[in-house]
């Protein structure tokens, strides 16, 4: 069997670290998502508006913005659930995960190592897709500020969606595309129950909504951030593969 | 005392009255068993357990009752006991997007071996099981027996102190194989702790003569196949002799005490005993008295297959 | 080497009654059933959800007719107008909880069966790809006309009973028919068309996203492009040709959709031509599935 010379067993040393662990993971998550049919519909979806945005133009549509920005808000739910719900999900799902569960790393850091490998491309896809669209429909660049809202609204989703995996990895994806149309459902709501909604803090954060404070719909949306990965990190260390 | 010296002093795995149920539907049921070290051949039926004790030594599922401890730790919140153990496990579902080389670079890494050389321990381990020529080919296209080899590859990337490989052998070519027991083999003699489940009885038969029998959840059976087969003194042991006359055969051991049943069968003789030892010995004395030509003898009973035949028949009752 | 024989060894083939064929789908549609009502989320937590829907609405149904309430509310005897509205209005709820159910029940359906390869299982037995299509279209509409059929019905039936006097229940006759046709049309929406995303990608993950990306995204960029340009564009938006087909049918004018006034002949024709592509969908994937599998099927 040893045909080619190859040099011998090399042992493994200590256990590594947490922050090393998940530097792996990401760089694995990145590659097999480059590999993968899940970016390219990832790309189709963030591009559609671009296409509506070039119709729009074409009727000479003056852009109501507090309108379409419910778009980007849909399709961040989308892309969240899409490759952070259902890359979590899946491992469980289809027993990959047996490969991460019995080496010697801290189960955090697989949430760790996904999150930070996923949730980029997910917020710049969003990024990107608004300022195309806006920007192919009025020649003009949208506002920082809705930019900022809608990263910082599609880092709280992916937070939300890596919480929702480790609860029900089976159906993390449609449930994490349930409690996002909900969220939104309830955002336009004009009671104090929509401040705990990332779509509201997302359009006040873009500016949009009634308050226009940048600090309170960023500490709203790190608070929920922080609740659904604390539930993330405390159920992945449960979880059995 | 470290957990090393407590290994030392109790056995690699020490499992007490450990059950593992997956809601209603059981797993493993009050198993007790203390491994010492060596190699194991985890031995029973589809859906018997054998599994779920593998992933509960892997620390990859946790006992719902009971306790089991790898190398003195909980395997299950233990990094550095889970730093020991390289697991393969039973089912083909891999991450298909990666090379086998990426796949099992990243595994190596994630198992402490150090980044500068974990591509090096990959191509190692790679080429023991034969896949150097694929490595760089992408584990989707890969045939079943491609993805068990390259299972094994990641189980033994790291080069760990105990391995559990779950029905390693499934699906692989019969040249694979004999390649793939021989390496199992060399890992055992270098002082690895191995345990390998199969429910095809040969297979574990090539690798070692220790089983743990597992049915219906429980341990049915352990230690050598030879000795458990002498255990079960309630059932006749077969001795077959071919011979030039074994009616001559016969007639000198029908009025032996031990000897339960004479039947014959084209040019032999099947004897069934309650005392082996003895009933060699006379089958020694009566071939030299009648100076019959003995061209074989053979005891269809010494092997894995009766062994396991005998303890699951009729649901395990003995 | 001696000449090929076959050993008895002690098979023997089915000799008792087999199903006819005609039947087989039947058993897609129950296997679909009862995978489906196997786990809470997949089907058991949205139908509580439709009957909670119901049950509250007809509970304001009921409060909203009594003397009590017309009296408080300075209706003298007059029943109020928003109890008509409550038909049409409630079936936003069941769409939402139709549609949720579509992503459990109608969008794995297909995908998880060429995901896990099951389509060899299917097609090395005598069963046709009409078989195989009729049984999971039946199966999955079956479960949500629970939902989007009969959630409505129940309703128009409560309405029938709460009425003052005979007259007016020989008045409100017509809102059962209209309940069913309305019932029937979503029904037709979320069991054909996540079926038919579901057999274009083979993957679950992927079909659900194509099915929420289409019904959530692309609906609400097809009503905006409607609102700009002509009706005609937003009845491709499911939700919307159905909610003008339901206003229409309970002949409510709504003033907040003025600015789209979808023709119900083009809401309909809409409806029916994306289910009929979606089940056109299927067929293909199925046959082509067949005919590259294992085949056998008679």
């Amino acid at each position: 069997m040893n045909a080619t010379p190859t040099p011998g067993p090399v042992p493994a040393g200590r256990a590594p670290g947490a922050g090393a662990a998940a530097w792996t993971l990401a760089g694995i998550t990145v590659t097999r998502l480059f590999r993968s049919k899940a970016l390219w519909l990832c790309v189709l979806f963030a591009a559609l508006p671009v296409g509506f945005a070039v119709i729009m133009h074409a009727l000479r549509v003056t852009p109501f913005y507090n309108d379409i920005f419910v778009l980007w808000r849909l399709i961040l739910a989308l892309l969240a659930a899409m490759l952070v719900a259902s890359s979590i999900g899946e491992d469980i799902e289809d027993r990959t995960g047996t490969y991460l569960w019995s080496r010697p790393i801290a189960r955090w850091a697989v949430l760790a190592g996904k999150l930070c490998a996923l949730s980029p491309f997910v917020v710049a896809l969003v990024v990107a897709s608004w300022c195309a669209t806006i920007g192919v429909w009025t020649s003009a660049a949208p506002s920082a500020a809705s930019c900022l809202g809608l990263a910082a609204g599609a880092a709280a989703a992916c937070m939300v969606a890596a919480g929702i995996s480790t609860l029900v990895p089976r159906h993390a994806m449609a449930l994490t595309i349930g409690y996002m149309l909900v969220d939104n459902f309830i955002a336009a709501w004009p009671f104090s129950l929509r401040e705990l909604m990332i779509a509201h803090q997302t359009t006040a954060l873009a500016g949009l909504a009634d308050d226009r404070a940048i600090a309170t719909p960023l500490i709203a949306l790190a608070a929920i951030a922080a609740v659904w990965v604390a539930i993330g990190l405390l159920r992945i260390r449960r979880i059995e593969v | 005392m470290t957990a090393a010296a407590g290994a030392a002093a109790t056995g690699v795995v020490v499992a007490e009255s450990c059950s593992k149920w997956y809601g209603h539907v059981l797993g493993v049921s009050d198993v007790s068993w203390t491994f010492a070290g060596g190699i194991v051949g985890l031995l029973g039926p589809n859906g018997a357990g054998k599994s779920t004790l593998i992933k509960l030594m892997g620390g990859l599922i946790r006992p719902s009752r009971g306790a089991l401890t790898v190398y003195g730790g909980d395997p299950f919140v233990d990094i550095e006991v889970r730093r020991r153990i390289g697991y393969a496990p039973e089912h083909e579902a891999t991450w298909d997007e990666l090379s086998a080389l990426e796949l099992v670079t990243a595994m190596a890494r994630l198992s402490g071996v150090p980044a500068g050389r974990a591509d090096a321990a990959a191509r190692h381990a790679l080429a023991e099981v034969g896949m150097t020529g694929a490595m760089h080919r992408r584990v989707r296209g890969f045939s079943k027996g491609m993805r068990q080899r390259t299972k094994l590859a990641t189980a033994i990337v790291h080069d760990p102190d105990f391995l559990l490989l779950d029905e390693p052998l499934t699906g692989v070519d019969p040249m694979a194989r004999i390649d793939i027991v021989a390496r199992i083999k060399q890992l055992g003699e270098a002082g690895k702790t191995v345990v390998v489940s199969s429910h095809v009885l040969y297979e574990i038969e090539a690798l070692t003569s220790d089983i743990l029998v597992i049915y219906r959840g429980q341990v049915l059976a352990e230690g050598n196949v030879y000795e458990i087969r002498t255990l079960i003194d309630r059932h006749p042991h077969r001795i077959r002799v071919e011979c030039d006359r074994p009616h001559a055969l016969a007639a000198a051991l029908a009025g032996e005490d031990h000897v339960a049943r004479i039947s014959f069968e084209r040019g032999a003789l099947v004897l069934e005993t309650r005392d082996p030892d003895r009933c060699y010995d006379r089958i020694a004395s009566a071939v030299l008295d009648a100076e019959l030509a003995v061209t074989a003898l053979s005891s269809p009973d010494n092997n894995l297959g009766a062994v396991f035949e005998y303890l699951t028949r009729d649901g395990g009752r003995r | 080497m001696s000449t090929g024989q076959i050993h008895d060894l002690g098979y023997k083939r089915y000799a008792g009654s087999r199903r006819s064929v005609a039947t087989r789908w039947r058993v897609i549609m129950r296997h679909q059933i009862a995978m489906a009502w196997k786990t809470w989320w997949r089907f058991k937590a949205w139908l509580i959800l439709a009957v909670l829907a119901t049950g509250i609405t007809i509970a304001l149904l009921y409060a909203f007719s009594t003397s009590v309430f017309r009296i408080f509310a300075g209706l003298a005897g007059e029943r109020p107008q928003f109890v008509a509205v409550l038909l049409p209005l409630s079936l936003f709820w069941y769409c939402n909880i139709a549609f949720f159910a579509s992503l459990f029940v109608a969008v794995p359906a297909v995908a998880g069966d060429l995901q896990s390869g099951a389509f060899t299982f299917y097609f090395a037995r005598s069963l046709r790809p009409r078989d195989y299509v009729i049984g999971k279209l039946a199966g999955i509409a079956a479960m949500l006309s629970l939902i989007i059929l009969a959630g409505p019905l129940a309703l128009a039936i409560a309405r029938l009973g709460l009425s003052d006097n005979l007259d007016q229940v020989i008045a409100l006759l017509p809102t059962l028919p209209r309940a069913l046709a309305i019932g029937a049309l979503g029904t037709l929406i979320y069991t054909a068309v996540p079926l038919g995303f579901s057999a274009v990608v083979a993957r679950r993950g992927h079909a659900i996203a194509l099915w929420v990306g289409y019904y959530v995204v692309f609906g609400a960029m097809v009503n905006a492009l409607g609102r700009a340009s002509s009706p005609l564009v937003a009845s491709l938006d499911l939700a919307e040709s159905l909610r003008t087909v339901a206003l229409e049918l309970y002949d409510l004018h709504m003033a907040g959709r003025r600015d789209l006034d979808i023709p119900v002949s083009a809401a309909v024709i809409s409806i029916l031509g994306q289910a009929a592509i979606a089940i056109g969908l299927v067929v293909w994937r199925v046959r082509r599935a067949q005919q590259t599998g294992v085949g056998g099927a008679s």
